[in-house]
């Protein structure tokens, strides 16, 4: 294998471009003919393994994976009268796989006799790293790349590089005929679907071959409009048990996700983010599902967390929970026996996802009875890790590698989840001495900003809705400020949305969101107990608050979800989710 | 730095040079530099000092280019009456400002309100020089078009073929057929 030393100087990439992915150009020298030939490209995430490119590098060269091969730096210089570029007009599959053969050849009758000092380039060189937003796929844009910007490969003499360019027609960098505008450029295209919400840009995905292609590409590389305006998910027995209702702010109008193999209407939803729902299913088991992509990814089990203990009847199988209602400093009631399906219906309350850049995975943050305790998970764990040190939270959010949650006092403790041992500092401290009417959000403000976001528990049957609407609601923001650990109050939230959502709550700028309204506060019932309070008939707390004037609306009447089940605020994401690098 | 058809710099400090562009059918055009400048492409031919006899796009015609500097000009200058409104202590030129902003919001509007054969064209030269506002503009538009339409609505919009296959379009319908209602 080559020395490290080479192969860093290879990875060296513009910082600004570290996520995306990198179009590797494999270039093969042949020295007994003295060409230069294109021979294949390698598509790689930035975020890749070493290990991983090595190994399908030598499998496209034809080497058996234990053989070994060296790498060379390849900038070097020609000294030679002639080069010409055997990278034909129309490449075809068949001759793409020549190239591939010569290559193996050529490598492997010289592979006893490479040395490091083999001048002037080693058979199989990793020729130089762009980074490609684009996947120029289409041999006739890629032929095009690779003229431009084989010159920054290689140091050509002038001479040889205008030799070089004559034996093939120099591609227009762009045609102006009475060119249609789907013929645009993939980058192009995708500069122009980077602007759609997601219905939009899925429909846009379906109009033609190259279009598909170039949302599929953008959907790739993460580089669709993330600024996604939040849409309503529920389900309802009218619609189906495997049938999710999407309702978009943006467009005021519901579509309907079939979601096969998952009975969504049977399941509750408990949280939502990076296009994921939370969701439990009837075993109080816990998922992540991306409704648009369908993917469904278990967390770990219940039973693995401390105040749940499985209970199994003859033949083995888990048949109940045993529910033992206590935290790390007390005891709170006796303990209960519960059906599978019915430990959900006390125990979980409210679940939040987070992406650590910093370790490149998932966090899941599980808050659940009695008191608030949280849980976490990265994907992948086995078990919930248990932060006992604390209770009563509410809400939390993720920065800057810290987990930061506020409790129903309005305490805000950040942990540290890096290392092999939680730490702990507190925030903020009480600011209440008692708790239970209200809850509480703590939110990243687009400004920088922490904000703590009080709301009234409003509990209301139907029949007293009229007298409701009429009283004046209330809703309190707060800008934490860490250094005098003092609370903010702020009374208009000028040009921004507050989305207080299930999970990762959101403060945006407006001008995001053109059709929703500045100052106004989105707010869906994430309040706990809710299965209690609903199989009493009362009304679940959904709608849309005027800051200014503090007078509310429904998002959308008469309200078509099933009453016990809240909808989430969800923010889609077309991106189907790479396991193996974990993005 | 050389600059071509350089005119001296102004008493009063502002810079009225000058630069020429040719495009690819020989037409020349003259503009200021700063407007000019609103081409990453251009100006960084400038600073390379290739300036000199004026700047040669072989892949820009005049009818695209004269619409490119016409809207690099009206920017450019945009820019300057903002930033003589921002030094200026008179209460009415600043109170002037949002309506200046309206009007080049206006003029943005109109401008890029073009058939679409020369919305593509502008894209492409938009792209080709590195003018991003103007890209920005064009691109938006595309996607204005392109907003609440269903796929076939789409294809008539722009005159797309539908050239799946027909085990393809069963899987796109398949995965994504949510969308189209």
């Amino acid at each position: 294998m080559a020395s490290p030393g080479v192969l860093q100087d290879l990875w060296h990439l513009p910082p600004e471009k570290s996520k995306e992915n990198i179009l590797l150009f494999f270039i093969l020298y042949n020295l007994e003919e003295e060409e230069l030939c294109f021979v294949r490209s390698l598509l790689i995430k930035a975020s890749g393994k070493l290990p991983e490119i090595l190994t399908k590098l030598s499998e496209m060269a034809g080497f058996t994976p234990c053989e070994e091969i060296e790498l060379h730096e390849s900038r070097v210089k020609f000294t030679f009268a002639s080069i010409s570029c055997k990278y034909s007009q129309e490449p075809t599959l068949g001759v793409l796989h020549l190239r591939l053969q010569l290559c193996k050849n050529f490598c492997r009758s010289n592979s006893s006799s490479m040395r490091p000092g083999f001048a002037p380039m080693g058979p199989c060189s990793i020729s130089w790293i762009m980074s490609l937003r684009s996947l120029a796929i289409h041999p006739r844009n890629l032929r095009a790349f690779v003229f431009r910007t084989l010159p920054k490969l290689i140091v050509l003499s002038p001479g040889l590089l205008n030799k070089f360019r004559e034996e093939h027609v120099h591609p227009p960098l762009m045609e102006i005929s009475a060119g249609k505008l789907p013929e645009l450029p993939r980058e192009i295209l995708m500069d122009i679907f980077a602007l759609l919400e997601i219905p939009d840009l899925v429909r846009v995905g379906s109009v033609c071959s190259s279009w598909n292609s170039a949302y599929t590409s953008l959907c790739n590389i993460g580089q669709y409009k993330q600024s996604q305006t939040p849409c309503l998910l529920y389900t309802s027995e009218s619609a189906g048990e495997n049938v999710a209702c999407l309702y978009s702010l943006a467009e005021k109008r519901a579509y309907k996700l079939t979601l096969p193999e998952l009975p969504i209407h049977r399941r509750y939803l408990i949280g939502s983010s990076h296009g994921w729902m939370v969701t439990v299913d009837e075993w109080s088991e816990m998922h992540l599902v991306n409704p648009i992509t369908c993917e469904q990814i278990a967390l770990p089990s219940v039973i693995t967390i401390e105040q749940v203990k499985p209970i199994y009847d003859d033949g083995g199988a888990i048949c109940k929970y045993h529910y033992s209602m206590h935290t790390a400093q007390s005891v709170f009631r006796r303990p209960l026996t519960l059906d599978l399906g019915k430990l959900r219906y006390y125990f979980h309350h409210k679940a939040l996802v987070f992406y650590d850049t910093s370790s490149g995975s998932y966090i899941v943050v599980f808050i659940h009875n009695p008191f608030g305790q949280l849980l976490f998970a990265r994907l992948g764990d086995v078990k919930w890790t248990w932060l006992p040190s604390h209770r009563n939270f509410q809400d939390c959010i993720y920065k800057d590698g810290l987990l930061y949650a506020v409790t129903s006092f309005g305490e805000i403790i950040a942990f540290d989840l890096s290392g092999s041992v939680v730490t702990t500092k507190i925030i903020m401290d009480r600011v209440k001495n008692h708790c239970g009417s209200e809850s509480v959000y703590i939110v990243q403000a687009p400004w920088g900003d922490l904000l703590q976001v009080w709301r009234p528990v409003i509990r209301i049957k139907e029949e007293h809705k009229a007298t409701f609407e009429n009283t004046a609601k209330w809703m309190e923001i707060y800008k934490v400020c860490t250094v005098t650990k003092k609370l903010v109050r702020i009374d208009n939230l000028d040009d921004h949305v507050l989305f207080l959502v299930s999970n990762q709550s959101l403060c945006s700028r407006a001008e995001e969101y053109p059709q929703l309204k500045p100052n106004h506060v989105y707010f869906t019932d994430d309040f706990e107990g809710r299965p209690f309070a609903c199989e009493r008939g009362y009304r679940l707390d959904i709608g849309v608050l005027n800051f200014g004037n503090k007078s509310m609306e429904e998002i959308i009447s008469p309200r078509p979800w099933s009453n016990c089940q809240a909808p989430l605020l969800i923010i889609l994401n077309p991106r189907k989710m790479d396991s193996a690098l974990h993005i | 730095m050389a600059s071509a058809g350089e005119s001296g710099d102004g008493a009063d400090g502002k810079g009225v040079t000058t630069i020429t562009i040719i495009s690819s059918d020989n037409e020349a055009f003259e503009v200021l530099e700063a407007a000019a400048s609103m081409s990453l492409t251009i100006r960084h031919l400038i600073e390379d000092g290739c300036a000199d006899g004026g700047i040669p796009l072989p892949n820009v015609t005049a009818g695209i280019l004269a619409k490119v500097l016409e809207y690099c000009s009206k920017h450019v200058a945009a820019v300057a009456a903002s930033s003589e409104a921002g030094s200026s202590s008179n209460a009415a030129d600043a109170a002037a400002a949002p309506e200046k902003e309206e009007d080049l919001a206006s003029f943005d509007k109109a401008f890029i309100d073009v058939e679409q054969d020369t919305l593509y064209d502008l894209l492409m030269a938009a792209n080709y020089l590195e003018v991003k506002g103007l890209l920005d503009l064009a691109c938006q538009k595309v996607a204005d078009m392109i907003k609440g339409k269903t796929p076939d609505a789409i294809r008539q919009t722009f005159k797309i073929k539908n050239d799946f296959s027909p085990e393809q379009e069963e899987k796109i319908r398949e995965e994504n057929q949510w969308a189209f209602e």
